[in-house]
C-alpha cells in the first residue's frame, strides 16, 4: 500500500476528464503540425510561384542578356579581294567577363547560355541573280550556337563552318567569298520552295555586299515556347513584318554556326589588309543571353539576383571589353519584385485565414480547458476544503490536464517539420507554445478565479454594492478594451494597408477579423439577455411552456457562456470572410480571363480572311467565328494621350456573344453617319470627340457611350477599351485586317482540340494560336500562389466549420448537466417526455443564430475593412487591383449554415446523451 | 395553560477553559442574483472540548451554513466564530489553509463527495496528509491506523466505486480524522445510509470522539444518531432554539429539553408547545416571582386563560 502521490493525482485525475483531454490533444496536435506545415507550404509554393513566374514571362525578363553593336569600320570594305578569314568572334570572351560578373551564386541559377550574331535583313536571290520569291522575301544571316539542341532536323543537318568558296557579285564588282552553311526553318523552307543544297545570295541592305548560303538542314523547333527562340522568332518560321501602308513583309533568318563568324563577317564586309582580326564585325551585332532556369531558382535567391541586377548597372569589368560596347538587359529585377509583391499580397490573404484559425482553436481549446475544468469542479473543491494549496490545485486540477496538448502540439509540430522538410522560424515556434499553452492559462485563470470567489470574505451590504460597482465596471472596461483594440487594428490596417500590400508583417493587422469579431460578440452578449427575456415574454403568452421556459434560460445565461459565444461569431466571422474572398476571387478570375481573352474564346492569326473564318466555321463545334482587329492602341483628347485596346468587330454581334458574361456591352454604337466613327468607350473615355490613333494614323472618332467595365488586356498590359465597328474602322484605315475571331465558349473548346499545330486549323496556316477564357482562368487557377491560397481557404473553411461545431458541442456539454437537472425539476411537474429535446433547441438555437448573424456581419464587412491591404490581383490573373464586392447572400447563407451547425450540435449532443450511463440518468434527479 | 421558563436551566456552567467551538451572535447573508437570504442571524454555541455534539434542525434552519463556516469554506457576515482558538472572522487566507488541514476535519453527506473516485481508500486517507505534508514514507503507514481504527482497513486498496455506501463514509471519516484534527464537523454523514451502515458509520464517529479526542459537531436528522448524544442543539431560522441534554438516570437515559434564551434576551419556543396551546402572534408575558408565565395574547378567544 502507497500513499497517493501528486504524481498519482495528476495521472488519475487525467482519466476523469479524458473527453477534454483527448479532444485538447487532438486540437494541440492539429494545431502544431498546422503551425508548422503552413509557412513551409507557403515557403514550397513561393518557390513554385517564383517558378511559374519565371516560366510564364516573356524570355527577355527572364534572362541576363547582352548585346554589341557592330563596330566602327575602319575603311571601306576590300569587296574585290579574296576571302580572309575575318574578324575574331567575340564571343568566348565576353563570355568569360560575364560569367565573373554573375557570380558563382547566379551562375548556378542558369539554363544553357547561347550567343549569337546577326546582320540586318537581306533580299535573297537565286545566284543567277532572280529573286527567290516573286513577293519580297528578306531574311537576316544569323550565326547561332546551339540550335542543334533545339531542334529536330527535317532534312540535312546542322552548318557546319564555311570551308568552301564562291564568288558574288556586288554592284558590279565580282565579289569571292567563302560560303556559308546555313539551316532554316523546315516551314520557311516550305513557303519559299528551298531545299537543302539550294545556294542563295543574300543581299544585305545598305552598303554591306552579299553573302553566298548553301542550306544544309531544314528542321522544326523541338519546343516553339522555348526562350531560345524568343530571341530571334524569324529562326522558327516567317515572320510577318507589318507595312505601314497595308499587308505584311515576310521574313526569315538563315542561320549559321559560330564557326561562320568571321566567313559571315568578312563576305558582308571585307576588312582591308591592315586591319586588325580582333577589331571586331562592323556588321554583325553579337548577342549573349544566360536565361535563368525556372525550375533552379527558389525564394531565397531573390536576394542574389537583385544584387546581380544592381551589378549589371554598375560593374566596371562590362566596360573594360577591348574594342566592345556591351549593353547589358534584364527582367529579372522586375520579375522578382513582382514576386515580392505577390508574395506579399499571399502573406495578407493566408495571414487572415491562418490568424482567424489560430484564434479559433484558441478559443476552442481555452472552452475546452474550462469544460475540463468544470467537471472537476466538484474535486477541486474537496481538495480545497482539504486544505490543498492553489499551487497545488493549479497543478492538478489546470495544468496537469493540459501536460498532454503540451506533448502533442509538439508531437505535431515535429512530425510536421519531418514531413515536410524545411526551415521553421521562430515566429511558428511561438505561436505552437501560445497555442499549447492556452488551455492551461485559460484554466488556471478560471480556477483561481472560482476559488477566490468561492472564498471571498462577506463584504457587508455596502461593500457587496461595491464588489456589484466594480464587477460591472470591470466588465464595461473589458469590453471597451477589446472595442479599442479591434478600431486600433482597423484604423492600421487602413491607415498602413499599402505597407502591409507591399509585405509589411503586421499581425495586429491581420487580426482585424478576429477582434472585429470580439467586438461584435461583447455586443452579443449585451444584446441576448433582453432580446430573450422580451421573446420569453412573448411565449409566456402563448401556449406550450418549453418556448417560454427555453427562452427564459437562454435570457439567464443557462447555455451562455461568453467564451462559447465568442468562438460562434469569430468561427462564423472566418468562415464568412474566406467564403467572402474565395467567391471574389473566382468572380475576378473569371472576370480577369474573359478581359484577356475578350470573349470566352479567340483565335489569333497573322491575317483572317473570309475564308479562313469559313475553315473555322467548318469545324465541328464551331457555331460562331466573329472576325475582329485588336490592338494596343492610343485615343488622343485635347492634346492628351491615354492608351486604349482597340477592338475593331461587328460590334452588335460582339455584343450577342459576350452576353450574360463579365463582358457584356451597352448598345452598340450607331452606324452610317458621316464623320467621326462612332466607338464604345471604356473608363476613362469621356464621350465627345477625339483622335484614335491606329497604325500610325490618326481617326476622329465620337464616344457615344462610356461603359466602366468596358476594359481589355492585350499585350500584357490592361486599358480601357475602345468597340468600334471594324467595317467602320476600315474606311479611314483600310490597312486594318481582321487578325482575330472571337468564339463562344463551345467553339472555343471545339477549336483547341482541333488540331496540335494552330496552323493547322485552317488552310492558309495563318492561324497562330487559339486561346478559351476557361483555359486562362484554369492557368490562373492553377499557378502556385493562388492554389496556395485557394487551398488555404478551403481547408480554413472546413477547419473554422468543424471548430466552430466543436465549440457548439462544448456549449453543450458545458450546460447539459443544468440542463437535466432542469428537465428532471420539469418533469415532475409534468413536461411530457421528449420535450426536454425541444427545450435545449429554444434556450440554445437563439444564442448560435444571433452569434452566427452577428459573426457574418463581420464577417460580410471584413473585405471592405481589410480592402486597402487586400490585393487580389496575383490570384485572378488581374493586372490592376481588383475590387472587393462582398455579398450579402453569402453572409446568410454562413449565419444559416452555423444555425445548422447549431442544430447538428444538438442533435449529437442528444445522441451522446442517450448513450450515457444509465446511472447518469437516475441520478439527474439527485440534484434537481 | 401557560410554558415557563427558569432561569438558568438551560445552559451548563461556563468552563474556565475556551471551548473548541464558540458562536457568538454568529450571522450569515447570502445575496443571490440580488436576492439577501439570512440564513443565521445571531446564532450562538459552544462545544466544549471532547464533547459529541447533534445539530438537528428543519432544512433550511442554517445547520450547514454553521458548519460550511465552522469548517473555514465560508465566513460570517458579522458576529463571532471561533473553533480551537481560530478567530474565523479574521483569519487571512493562508492561515484558513493551514486550520482546514490541521484543526478540523469535515465529513460531507454525500459519501462519493468525500472521496477521490479514482484513489484507492487507503489512498484517500493519505491525501489530507499529502496536503498537509506528511512525509512520503509515513503516509501509508497513518492511512493503515486510520482504516483499522474505523473498522474499514480490509478495504484500504479498493476505490470508491468498489466499497457499500456505509465503508465509503467510514473511509470517509478517515480521510476526515487523517491529520488528527481537533475538531470534526460532519453534515448528516448517515443521511444516505441504511440503518445498519448508519450505525457503523455512527460507531467510527463515535470512536474518533471517545479514541481521539475529537471535538465532534454533527448535523443530522436521524434519531438514531441525536438520541445517542449526550447533547442535541436545535436550530431554528438561523437561530439555536433548543437542547436536549441526556445523562445517564437510574431508569436508563434521560433526556432533559431546554429552550435557548439568546443574548438579546430571545427565546424560542418549540412549535409543540406553541401550537398546542394555540400560541401565535402576540402572546402575553406575565413575571411571577420563580418563572415567566406565557399566555395567549387575547384571553378568552378560545375560551380559556392561561395559569
Amino acid at each position: 500500500m502507497t500513499g497517493p502521490r501528486t504524481r498519482t493525482l495528476l495521472v488519475r485525475g487525467l482519466a476523469a476528464v479524458r473527453g477534454p483531454v483527448a479532444l485538447m490533444a487532438v486540437l494541440g496536435l492539429l494545431a502544431g503540425a498546422f503551425l508548422v506545415t503552413g509557412p513551409r507550404v507557403v515557403d514550397r509554393s513561393a518557390d513554385a510561384a517564383l517558378g511559374d513566374l519565371l516560366a510564364g514571362a516573356p524570355a527577355a525578363a527572364r534572362e541576363v542578356g547582352v548585346t554589341s553593336p557592330p563596330s566602327r569600320p575602319l575603311g571601306p570594305p576590300a569587296t574585290a579581294d579574296p576571302p580572309r578569314e575575318g574578324p575574331v568572334a567575340p564571343f568566348e570572351a565576353v563570355d568569360a567577363v560575364l560569367r565573373d560578373v554573375l557570380g558563382p551564386e547566379v551562375s548556378g541559377l542558369l539554363g544553357m547560355p547561347t550567343w549569337a550574331a546577326q546582320s540586318e535583313p537581306a533580299a535573297l536571290l537565286r545566284p543567277g541573280g532572280t529573286p527567290l520569291r516573286p513577293d519580297t522575301t528578306r531574311a537576316v544571316l544569323r550565326a547561332q550556337s546551339g540550335l542543334d539542341a533545339h531542334v529536330r532536323w527535317v532534312d540535312g543537318g546542322a552548318p557546319g563552318p564555311a570551308n568552301d568558296t564562291g564568288t558574288t557579285r556586288a554592284g558590279g564588282t565580282r565579289h569571292p567569298v567563302r560560303v556559308v552553311p546555313v539551316a532554316l526553318a523546315a516551314a520557311t523552307a516550305r513557303a519559299w520552295g528551298v531545299a537543302v543544297g539550294d545556294v542563295v545570295d543574300a543581299v544585305p541592305e545598305g552598303t554591306a555586299d552579299p553573302v553566298r548560303v548553301v542550306v544544309t538542314g531544314t528542321f522544326t523547333p523541338l519546343d516553339p515556347g522555348d526562350g531560345f527562340w524568343a530571341a530571334e522568332p524569324r529562326m522558327a518560321g516567317l515572320a510577318a513584318i507589318p507595312d505601314p501602308l497595308g499587308g505584311v513583309t515576310e521574313e526569315a533568318a538563315l542561320v549559321a554556326d559560330v564557326a561562320s563568324y568571321g566567313a559571315l563577317s568578312d563576305a558582308l564586309w571585307r576588312a582591308g589588309p591592315g586591319v586588325p582580326r580582333d577589331a571586331g564585325s562592323p556588321v554583325l551585332a553579337a548577342s549573349w543571353r544566360y536565361p535563368v532556369d525556372a525550375g533552379r531558382v527558389r525564394t531565397r535567391d531573390v536576394g542574389s539576383v537583385r544584387a546581380l541586377v544592381t551589378r549589371l548597372d554598375t560593374d566596371p569589368r562590362l566596360r573594360s571589353v577591348p574594342g566592345r560596347t556591351l549593353t547589358t538587359t534584364t527582367g529579372l529585377g522586375g520579375l522578382v519584385d513582382e514576386h515580392a509583391t505577390a508574395l506579399a499580397a499571399t502573406a495578407v490573404m493566408t495571414g487572415f485565414a491562418t490568424t482567424g484559425l489560430t484564434a479559433l482553436t484558441v478559443l476552442v481549446l481555452a472552452l475546452t480547458a474550462l469544460v475540463a475544468l468544470a467537471r472537476r469542479e466538484a474535486e477541486t473543491a474537496l481538495l480545497r476544503a482539504r486544505g490543498g494549496s492553489l499551487r497545488r490545485l493549479l497543478v492538478t486540477g489546470a495544468v496537469g490536464p493540459v501536460l498532454p496538448v503540451v506533448l502533442a502540439a509538439a508531437a505535431g509540430a515535429v512530425a510536421a517539420a519531418i514531413a515536410l522538410p524545411g526551415t521553421t522560424g521562430r515566429t511558428a515556434l511561438v505561436q505552437v507554445s501560445v497555442v499549447a499553452l492556452v488551455p492551461a492559462l485559460a484554466g488556471a485563470l478560471a480556477l483561481v478565479v472560482g476559488v477566490r470567489a468561492r472564498e471571498r470574505r462577506d463584504p457587508g451590504s455596502h461593500a457587496a454594492r461595491r464588489v456589484r460597482v466594480v464587477r460591472v465596471l470591470r466588465r464595461a472596461v473589458g469590453e471597451a478594451g477589446v472595442v479599442v483594440l479591434a478600431v486600433l487594428a482597423v484604423t492600421t490596417v487602413r491607415s498602413r494597408g499599402a505597407e502591409i500590400a507591399s509585405g509589411r508583417q503586421d499581425w495586429f493587422a491581420a487580426l482585424v477579423p478576429v477582434l472585429v469579431a470580439a467586438a461584435a460578440a461583447l455586443v452579443v452578449l449585451r444584446v441576448l439577455p433582453p432580446l430573450a427575456r422580451r421573446a420569453a415574454g412573448v411565449a409566456a403568452r402563448r401556449r406550450g411552456l418549453v418556448a417560454f421556459l427555453g427562452l427564459a434560460r437562454s435570457a439567464r445565461g443557462g447555455a451562455r457562456g461568453a467564451l462559447p459565444v465568442v468562438t460562434v461569431v469569430v468561427g462564423a466571422a472566418v468562415l464568412t470572410l474566406l467564403a467572402q474572398l474565395t467567391l471574389t476571387l473566382d468572380t475576378e478570375r473569371e472576370t480577369a480571363a474573359l478581359r484577356t481573352v475578350g470573349a470566352e474564346g479567340r483565335v489569333d492569326a497573322l491575317r483572317l480572311d473570309p475564308e479562313d473564318v469559313e475553315a473555322l466555321l467548318a469545324r465541328p463545334g464551331v457555331g460562331s467565328v466573329l472576325p475582329a482587329y485588336v490592338e494596343a492602341a492610343e485615343v488622343v483628347l485635347a492634346g492628351e494621350s491615354t492608351p486604349v485596346v482597340l477592338v475593331a468587330t461587328d460590334v452588335a454581334a460582339y455584343g450577342a456573344l459576350v452576353e450574360g458574361t463579365a463582358l457584356a456591352v451597352p448598345d452598340a454604337p450607331a452606324e452610317g453617319q458621316d464623320g467621326p466613327v462612332p466607338v464604345l468607350g471604356g473608363p476613362g473615355l469621356a464621350p465627345g470627340t477625339a483622335d484614335l490613333v491606329v497604325r500610325g494614323q490618326r481617326v476622329p472618332i465620337r464616344v457615344v457611350s462610356r461603359d466602366s467595365d468596358l476594359v481589355r488586356v492585350v499585350d500584357g498590359r490592361s486599358a480601357p477599351a475602345v468597340l468600334v465597328d471594324l467595317d467602320a474602322l476600315q474606311d479611314p484605315v483600310p490597312a486594318v485586317r481582321a487578325d482575330t475571331a472571337f468564339l463562344d465558349s463551345a467553339g472555343a473548346r471545339a477549336l483547341l482540340g482541333a488540331a496540335e499545330d494552330p496552323a493547322e486549323l485552317t488552310p492558309s496556316g495563318r492561324v497562330s494560336g487559339v486561346v478559351s477564357a476557361d483555359a486562362v482562368r484554369a492557368d490562373v487557377a492553377g499557378l502556385a500562389l493562388p492554389r496556395l491560397v485557394t487551398g488555404t481557404y478551403l481547408v480554413g473553411a472546413v477547419l473554422a466549420a468543424a471548430l466552430t461545431l466543436v465549440a457548439l458541442l462544448l456549449l453543450l456539454v458545458a450546460s447539459r448537466a443544468e440542463r437535466a437537472a432542469a428537465v428532471a425539476r420539469l418533469r415532475t411537474m409534468g413536461l411530457p417526455r421528449g420535450r426536454d429535446r425541444a427545450l435545449a433547441w429554444v434556450e440554445v438555437l437563439p444564442v448560435v443564430a444571433l452569434g452566427g448573424l452577428a459573426g457574418a456581419a463581420v464577417g460580410l464587412l471584413g473585405p471592405t475593412l481589410v480592402a486597402p491591404a487586400l490585393d487580389l490581383a496575383p490570384f485572378t490573373g488581374s493586372l490592376t487591383r481588383p475590387p472587393l464586392d462582398p455579398s450579402p447572400l453569402v453572409a446568410l447563407g454562413v449565419a444559416a449554415g452555423i444555425t445548422a451547425l447549431g442544430g447538428l450540435a444538438l442533435v449529437l449532443d442528444a445522441a451522446a446523451a442517450r448513450r450515457g450511463p444509465l446511472a447518469d440518468h437516475l441520478r439527474r434527479g439527485d440534484t434537481a | 395553560m401557560t410554558t415557563t421558563t427558569s432561569p438558568g436551566a438551560a445552559r451548563p456552567a461556563a468552563p474556565h477553559e475556551e471551548p473548541d467551538i464558540l458562536c457568538d451572535n454568529l450571522v450569515r447573508i447570502y445575496r443571490t442574483e440580488g436576492i439577501e437570504v439570512v440564513a443565521l442571524q445571531g446564532l450562538d454555541l459552544r462545544v466544549e472540548r471532547g464533547d459529541l455534539v447533534a445539530l438537528v434542525g428543519a432544512s433550511g434552519s442554517g445547520k450547514s451554513t454553521l458548519l460550511t463556516i465552522l469548517s473555514g469554506l465560508d465566513t460570517p457576515s458579522a458576529g463571532v466564530a471561533r473553533v480551537a482558538g481560530h478567530d474565523l472572522s479574521s483569519t487571512d487566507r493562508r492561515a484558513r489553509l493551514r486550520y482546514r488541514r490541521h484543526t478540523v476535519g469535515f465529513l460531507f453527506q454525500q459519501a462519493a463527495a468525500n472521496l477521490l473516485p479514482y484513489l484507492t481508500a487507503a489512498e484517500n486517507v493519505g491525501l489530507p496528509m499529502l496536503l498537509a505534508g506528511v512525509g512520503r514514507r509515513e503516509r501509508p503507514r497513518r492511512a493503515r491506523e486510520v482504516l483499522d481504527v474505523l473498522g474499514v482497513g480490509d478495504v484500504a486498496d479498493r476505490r470508491p466505486a468498489e466499497l457499500s455506501g456505509g465503508q465509503q463514509q467510514r473511509v470517509a471519516l478517515g480521510v476526515a480524522v487523517a491529520n488528527s484534527p481537533r475538531v470534526l464537523l460532519a453534515d448528516e454523514p448517515t443521511g444516505e445510509l441504511d440503518s445498519r451502515s448508519s450505525d457503523e458509520v455512527f460507531e467510527a464517529v463515535r470512536r474518533a470522539n471517545e479514541d481521539l479526542g475529537t471535538t465532534v459537531l454533527v448535523v443530522t436528522h436521524d434519531p438514531l444518531v441525536s438520541e445517542h448524544v449526550a447533547r442535541t442543539v436545535g436550530i431554528r431560522d438561523g437561530r439555536t432554539s433548543t437542547e436536549v441534554l441526556r445523562r445517564d438516570g437510574e431508569a436508563g437515559l434521560v433526556a432533559e429539553e431546554y429552550a435557548v434564551l439568546d443574548r438579546a434576551g430571545r427565546l424560542q419556543l418549540p412549535a409543540a408547545f406553541t401550537g398546542r396551546l394555540g400560541l401565535r402572534d402576540r402572546v402575553r408575558l406575565d413575571l411571577e416571582p420563580d418563572h415567566i408565565a406565557v399566555r395567549p395574547g387575547h384571553d378568552g378567544v378560545d375560551g380559556k386563560e392561561g395559569a
